[in-house]
Formats: C-alpha cells, structure tokens, sequence
C-alpha cells in the first residue's frame, strides 16, 4: 500500500462464531511526527476524537507529583483561539461528550460529537497542541490547583481506604521508580507548580512526535484526512523524547504495613511485581485472577466469601503497566474477623494453585468471558477509538486487537499454575487498612 | 511511509494552500446536520400477556435482554424497606432446578452475563450474551425469572453481606448525605425518605417469605416487558421467545397508593458530623417533579442551564472561578411520583459557607432573572443534539425503550423530542424555575466537620442548626 501512504489493515477474528468482528483502520505519520489513525464506522452519525500524548506520571520531577495530572487540566482552560471554559462550551453545545484522563504511563483527551462538528473538534485539539501557552496565566492555574485538591479531597483523602494505593506503590517501588507516586500527587507538590513548570512540560512533551490522534465513526475518510494535515500539519515537530530508562523494579522478601483510616471493616492488600503490558505473561496473569476472583465459582469467592463467610468481598487484577506491572489482590474482612485470617486462607488457595493447575472448566469460563468482554468493548466508537491507541502506545500497533485476543485462547491450565509459582512469591507487599485503634486486626 | 499522506492524496501543492488557509481564529462551522435512525420497535405478545419489543442491531455478534418489571422499591411499604431490591439480588442464588454456584457456572461458561437489581419504579433483569449462546442463555435466564427458590442458606448469606454493606455506608460521606438528605426532605412515611436498600432494622425483618410473595406478586407476564436489542431477528426470536417464557402463569400486579408528600417548612439547614472530614458533602433542594409532568421540556432545560452539566452555571461559579470543588451540579429525578430536586458538591470544609452562599445565590438568580438567548440556545442546542448518543449501543437503546414503557411515553416520543425542546422560550424557563424550585422552602444538608463549619453556617441565618445521626434521622 506504498502508493496511498497509508497502511491499511483490517483485522479478522479466527475463531469461527465471531468471525465477521474486524477493526479496519488507516494510519499515517504527519512530517511532523504526528500519528494519525482512522477507523470507520458509520452505524451512528457520530464521531470521535481521541488524542494519546505519551507522557504520565512516571516523567515527573521529585518535588512535582501529580504535575502530569494538574496539565492535563489546564488543557481544558482555554488556548490562542479558544476562550476559557470554550473547549467544554463548544463540545457540550455541539450535544457531545468529552474527558481526559492521566494515568503513570500517558495522558488521553477525548470527545464524542454528532458528525458534522467533527472539524470544529479537531480545531480546538489542534489549538491546544499548538497553542496553548498564549493563553496560559497564573490566575487559570491557581483555579485548577484549587480544582485538584479538590478532587484528591474528594476521591482519595475523603474516601474510606482512599489512601492504600498511594501507601503501596510507595513500598512497591523504589522512590525514583515512575511508579512510586500517586498519579493525584501530594498537596505540598500541588502547591509547589509554578507556570513555568506548566510551560517546560508543555513544550517537551505536548509535542506532535509524543502523540497519537485516533478518529474513530461516521466520518468522510478523504475530507478527514485533509482536516487533519491543515488543522495539525503545521505543529512543529519537537525535540525527542528517549523512553524511560528504567531498571526492572524488584523487591527482596516481605514488607509488611498498615494504617488505621476511618473505615469499618478492615482490608488487606496483597501486592507483588509482574509481567508489563503487552509482554510474556501478562495475558496469563489476568486468567489467575479469573481463576482466583471471577464469579461465584472462584477460588478466593467461593473459599472466603460464599463458604467460609469470613469475608465481606475479594478482588485480584492484573494491572499491567508500561514499564512493569502490579499482580494484587484485596480482600475485605467480616466483623470479627482479622487480617491475618484472611491472608492464611488466601496463600493456602495460592499454594493450591501453586501444586496443581486449575481445572479445564475454570480455563474455558475465563476465556468465554474474556471474548465477551472483547466483542462488548466494540459497541462503541468511543472504546473502539481508545482502544486503538492503546494498541498503538503499548502495543506498537494499532490493530493488535487480533493478537491480543488470541494470547488468551492459547493459555493452557499449566500457563496459569506457571505464573502463579513465578510471580505469586514472598516478595510482596503486605498491607493492611484497619479501623482506628485497632491495629490488632492487622495482618502479621 | 515518511512522507505525508496528503503528498499522494491531493499533491503538495493544493495542499500547503489548504494549510496556508486555516485561519484558527475562527470556529470551525458545522456540517450538514445528518439524518438519525432511530431504533424500529418491533413488537409482538405472548398468550400469558409479556409484551416482547425488539429492535434489531446487527452490528455485532451480541444480544442483549432486558426483563423490565414494574415495580421497584416505590413499593416497599415501611417495615420491609429494601424488599424490592433483595428480591431482586436473591433471584439468581438459586432455582428450582440449579443451585447459586450452578446459574453462575453455566452463565460464566458462556461468558454471558446477568444483573437483576431494582430501581425506584422497576426491576431490570438484563442477560448480555453473545449471539452463539442465545438459546443457552435464555433457558438459563427463563430459569432464573420464572422458577427462583428463594433458598434460606443463600438469603442467610446475602443478609449478612447486605448488613455489612450498610454498615460500611457509614464511611461513605456522599453515600450518608444522600440518605440523609431523602429522610429529612421525604419523611419515612414515604418511599422516598427510606433508603432502598433498606436500613439495618428492615432488613433483619425480611424473610424468605416476603420475597416469595414480593416476587409472586410482580414478577409476572402483564407486570413486564421484555425489551431484547441485538443481532436477531423477530422471525428467529418467536420460537425462543415461546419456548423459554410461554410457560409462565399469566397475572397482573395491583397499582399501588401512594402516601402524600410532606411539605417543607422555612429553608433549614441540617449537619451530619464527621470529625476531621476533608470536605463537605452539601445537598440543597426539595420535592421536584414527576416523570409525567407537562414541563418536562423546560424543567430539562432549566436544569441543563442550571447545573446539569460542566459548562452550567454551579459548576461554572463553584469550580471554575471559585475553585471550591472538583464539580457542582444540579438534577430533577423524575420518577412515576415526585423525586427530589438536589444540588451537590463535594466542597472544601473551610469554604462549606461560601459554597452554600454561592448555591442559594444561583437558585435564587435563576428565578428572579431571565436566562439569556445566548444560554437557552446552549442548552436546547446541547440536549437536543446529543440524541444519537442515546442510541448507540445495545445497552443504550434498550435502556431508551425502557423509559418509554415505564414511563408510558407516547410511540412518537423520539420522533418528537427535538422539536418539543426547540419550542421552549426564556419565559418557559424563568416561569418553570419560580414554580418548582423554591430556595425560601428548602433543606439543606452537609455531611462534614461540624466543629470547624458550624460557626460559618449559623451566620447564615438560616436558625439553628439540626444535628442528625449518620442515617439522617433526627435524634431523641
């Protein structure tokens, strides 16, 4: 396809029931480094735009956590020509949705609009790629500040348990690791940005060669294309951005730790390191908490919570990061009972998955689930759209979807087992939220 | 592949002309304005009286099934608060036929999934299933809707986790507040002062029993509908349809009485104490609206600009230039008999004064003054272009067209909907906002530190302040 500049590919499920599901796209590289990917869809007048600048929280400075987050608000305050509050006004008169989101590894922006506001969209992304720091002040910044402690207000110092994930990342990770500070970041660190933080942030990584445009929906392929190079093309190009150089994290034997928070019952956190996104493992991981929390019928559920009843809830993830990932599991104790209960039942269910695989049944139950949740995650264009430069950011492909289905469908009883003896060892954390003043519930 | 796309699709020439061109000054205007397919409903019914609606989505391999009963926890009378929705959570923990771990088992194996829970006017029992194990899937979902047991062992279990959840609320302050704000405003004589999922008293009260009869009463075919959106056809569901609910008994549910609203007094002003909370949950309003209310149009339109969504004047006011919360915002829920009006925010504990000075502040403007031309066309424009998100998936559109049956909404109700928001004016809105929302006769509830907020609220000069227990009741 070296004639149309674009690659195309489209993508077919193998097995034989779902075999009509694809995600065709076109992609390309603006001279400016820019990506661009496009996937129809025109089932709905309705398109999106979904933009991937590949910077989290892992780049931030010691002294500056939560910067990548507090940015990605000040994307919503306006730039050269976009008033303040505009980028919502527009969005939201046009009848559409609209969010960004940051996580450790990258920062999305995305909206939903009826498609002939599909230009008008691309303009006020490509406005704030461009242009944002002519409109930058410290009076927008000192409102966001302001908006973002709140928000750790509300979702984490307010919330019973709020505070454990920070807790455990910081024992987790060595405290130069990217994934040793919370994502929300600490209030002093709030307090400390200052514009010309805003502005060096900007102009290293909120570049056209750090980011990926995916437009997703009911949309004319060829007018799109040429929006795209008026509206973006003449971004320049900034200056590169190395990955991080990081270290494979690790962590010699147990730490154990907890914190009495104002909550009523207590809940013990398990966390070790495991397999990155995308790499050896990761897949069979998720199958182990399948195996260990996905239904009644799992291991930790039915043991904890429907036969023994000594627990109010259980739940384990596989949460797969960029540079490393975080295999936990949680369970949340019954009155009268401790944590240290609840961590003896768990290891013995781990060390029984440790002796023996899990049955045939356990396998294919997760793996019907598993396609489930793949086709679900098809019905809307918005999902479709993230879920490409997912792919295209951890993947380096925008149309893994295909392979990322077919890693799960391959995973055999003794794949899980394996994993389980590899990552499920006494190098962990250990860490327990109890109510206050009552440290002896913790787990030992 | 390093060179542009636009090299081959236009030439470079035409193309750095286009780029020349852009003026980013002004706003982009839209295009043509596309046509939207709206959902075909197609209907049929069964000997027993289930009404069955389809529409057909062939976008995907899935089908999605959703059993609207009519009724929810409305009806739950006082003493067995939380019976409509523990019916509801015990359905799939046992059948005649299968044990709890057997439905989650077959349904697991098919990567299908089942959620039956309650609302306050109707139970939803939605299947999602991949269109390969629909017929699978329906007997299993049959099995569970027409045959629950109701086993003593499992409701022995399901009681204690739901009482531990209660319990847990406590730590919630939004979760608190809500209630909280129902109790004070409803009155536990009324539905809507109670929680729906009951409280730790109504709970233990409940048994096996009420559930059989809760169930034995609603649940059945001249009580539901159900609503199936998915890659079927009405030819390929007929048989199904028949074979997997033809047998169930044929029966209709009573329509129940209402006990009357309590009217609120002077606007007063009620705390919940949570020591050292790092915020205020704050909760301001009264009785709303029904569903069936001729404002309908307006009232959307009022809230819309009022605190319906981000670029609405709370957020705008108490986010955006104030900075005293993470989101502000304002709603009517709208159900078969009159929900609350509310408005909310999570605010900063220093400013819980000023964020109740700024509410009342935006409550009373937009009664007393007219909403500009330019905010009424925002708003229309916003609601009624956001249509087509209302019918993109499965799961939207069969919520869509459960609205339209619980509601009793006419046949033409989508057709209809743009232009019934188009004819709304300035003077619909301003005479909507001084009918139904009432800032002299509201409560106002704050879950926060109430040693450090006390003394700004007192200086409100709304009296004296009523302190109430963490399940909103007033103590003795």
């Amino acid at each position: 396809m070296r004639t149309s500049g674009f690659a195309l590919a489209s993508l077919f499920l193998p097995a034989s029931a779902i075999a009509q599901l694809s995600i065709a796209y076109e992609s390309q590289e603006l001279a400016n480094g820019l990506k661009v990917i496009l996937h129809e869809d025109h089932s709905v007048p309705l398109v999106t735009v979904n933009i991937w600048y590949h910077v989290g929280s892992g780049r931030e400075k010691p002294g500056r956590t939560g910067f990548a987050h507090l940015f990605e608000h000040m994307l919503f305050q306006g730039s050269a020509n976009v008033g303040d509050d505009q980028h919502f006004g527009y969005i939201q008169e046009a009848g559409g949705t609209l969010n960004g989101s940051t996580n450790n590894d990258r920062t999305n922006y995305f909206e939903t609009v009826p498609r002939q506001f599909l230009e008008m969209t691309l303009w006020l992304e490509a406005d704030r790629m461009g242009f944002l720091l002519p409109a930058m002040t410290q009076v927008k910044l000192d409102n966001q500040r302001d908006v973002v402690k709140n928000e750790r207000r509300q979702g984490v110092d307010n919330q019973p348990y709020g505070r454990a994930f920070e807790c455990i990342h910081a024992l987790l990770y060595e405290p130069a690791y990217p994934y040793h500070w919370p994502v929300i970041g600490s209030m002093d660190d709030l307090s400390a940005a200052s514009l010309e933080d805003v502005k060096e942030f900007f102009r290293t990584y909120y570049v056209p060669n750090n980011a990926s445009l995916v437009i997703a929906g009911d949309f004319d392929p060829a007018q799109t294309k040429r929006w795209v190079e008026e509206y973006f093309g003449g971004i320049p190009r900034g200056g590169e951005i190395p990955p991080p150089g990081v270290e494979a994290p690790a962590l010699e034997g147990e730490k154990v730790d907890l914190m009495e928070d104002r909550v009523q019952l207590p809940r013990l956190y398990l966390a070790w390191h495991s397999a990155a996104i995308a790499a050896p493992d990761d897949a069979e991981l998720d199958v182990l908490a399948d195996v260990l929390v996905g239904g009644k019928n799992s291991r930790l559920f039915k043991t904890l919570v429907y036969e023994k009843q000594i627990a109010q809830d259980v739940s384990a993830f596989q949460f797969s990061r960029r540079l490393s990932g975080m295999f936990m599991i949680q369970v949340t104790a019954k009155p009268e009972h401790t944590l240290s209960e609840m961590k003896n039942v768990v290891q013995a269910e781990i060390d029984k998955l440790k002796r023996s695989p899990p049955t045939e049944r356990e396998l294919e139950r997760s793996k019907n689930s598993t396609k489930a949740a793949f086709v679900n995650r098809l019905q809307s264009i918005g999902a479709k759209a993230d879920q490409i430069n997912n792919y295209n950011f951890f993947w380096g492909d925008p149309g893994a979807f295909e392979r990322d289905i077919a890693r799960y469908q391959s995973i055999t009883p003794s794949d899980v087992q394996r994993v389980a003896n590899k990552y499920l060892t006494t190098s962990r954390v250990v860490f327990s939220v109890v109510p206050l003043g009552q440290p002896e519930l913790a787990a030992q | 592949m390093k060179q542009s796309y636009f090299l081959t699709a236009l030439g470079l020439t035409s193309v750095l002309n286009a780029a020349a061109q852009v003026d980013r000054s002004v706003k982009p205007e839209p295009g043509p304005i596309p046509s939207l397919a709206l959902p075909v409903i197609q209907r049929s019914l069964l000997d027993n009286g289930l009404h069955v609606m389809l529409v057909e989505h062939h976008e995907l391999p899935v089908v999605q099934m959703n059993m609207v009963i009519l009724s929810g926890s409305s009806l739950d009378l006082e003493e067995k608060a939380g019976l409509a929705s523990l019916t509801a959570s015990m359905m799939d923990e046992g059948t005649t036929g299968r044990d709890a771990l057997q439905i989650a088992d077959d349904m697991d194996f098919l990567g299908a999934t089942l959620s039956i829970t309650s609302g306050v006017d109707a139970t939803f029992a939605t299947l999602r299933t991949l269109k390969e194990h629909l017929n699978s899937a329906m007997e299993i979902y049959a099995d569970v809707l027409l045959r629950p047991a109701f086993p003593g062992k499992e409701w022995d279990r399901v009681k204690k986790t739901h009482l531990d959840g209660l319990l847990q609320q406590r730590d919630q302050p939004a979760t608190v507040a809500g209630k909280a704000f129902h109790r004070v405003t409803y009155g536990n004589a009324h539905p809507f002062g109670r929680p729906p999922d009951g409280s730790e008293e109504t709970v233990q009260s409940i048994s096996v029993d009420d559930m059989m009869a809760f169930y034995k009463d609603h649940y059945v075919p001249g009580n539901a509908i159900l609503i199936i959106v998915g890659d079927v056809t009405m030819t390929e569901l007929t048989g199904l349809v028949a074979a997997h609910f033809g047998s169930w008994k044929s029966g209709f549910s009573s329509v129940p009485r209402f006990p009357s609203v309590p009217t609120i007094g002077a606007t007063r002003l009620y705390l919940v104490d949570k020591p050292q909370a790092a915020q205020s949950e704050v909760r301001i309003g009264h009785v709303g609206v029904s569903r069936s209310n001729e404002d309908y149009f307006p009232i959307t339109v009022l809230n819309t600009i009022l605190g319906g969504q981000f670029s609405s004047r709370v957020n705008l006011n108490l986010r955006e230039r104030k900075g005293y919360t993470y989101g502000a915002r304002s709603g009517f829920s709208m159900w078969k008999q009159p929900g609350p009006f509310i408005a909310s925010a999570a605010v900063k504990t220093a400013v819980t004064d000023s964020s109740v000075i700024e509410f009342m502040k935006e409550l009373k403007r937009i009664r007393d003054e007219d909403v500009t031309e330019k905010e009424l066309k925002f708003a229309k424009n916003s609601l009624i272009r956001r249509e087509p998100q209302n019918f993109e998936t499965p799961q939207q559109i069969a919520g869509q067209l459960a609205s339209l049956v619980i509601y009793d909404l006419p046949d033409d109700y989508f057709k209809t909907y743009v232009q019934n928001f188009e004819k709304v004016t300035v003077a619909d809105v301003r005479r909507v906002a001084q009918q139904y929302l009432k800032p002299s006769s509201m409560n106002i509830v704050i879950v926060g530190d109430v040693a450090a907020i006390r003394q700004g609220l007192e200086n409100l000069g709304y009296g004296s302040l009523q302190l109430l227990e963490g399940d909103g009741r007033i103590p003795n």
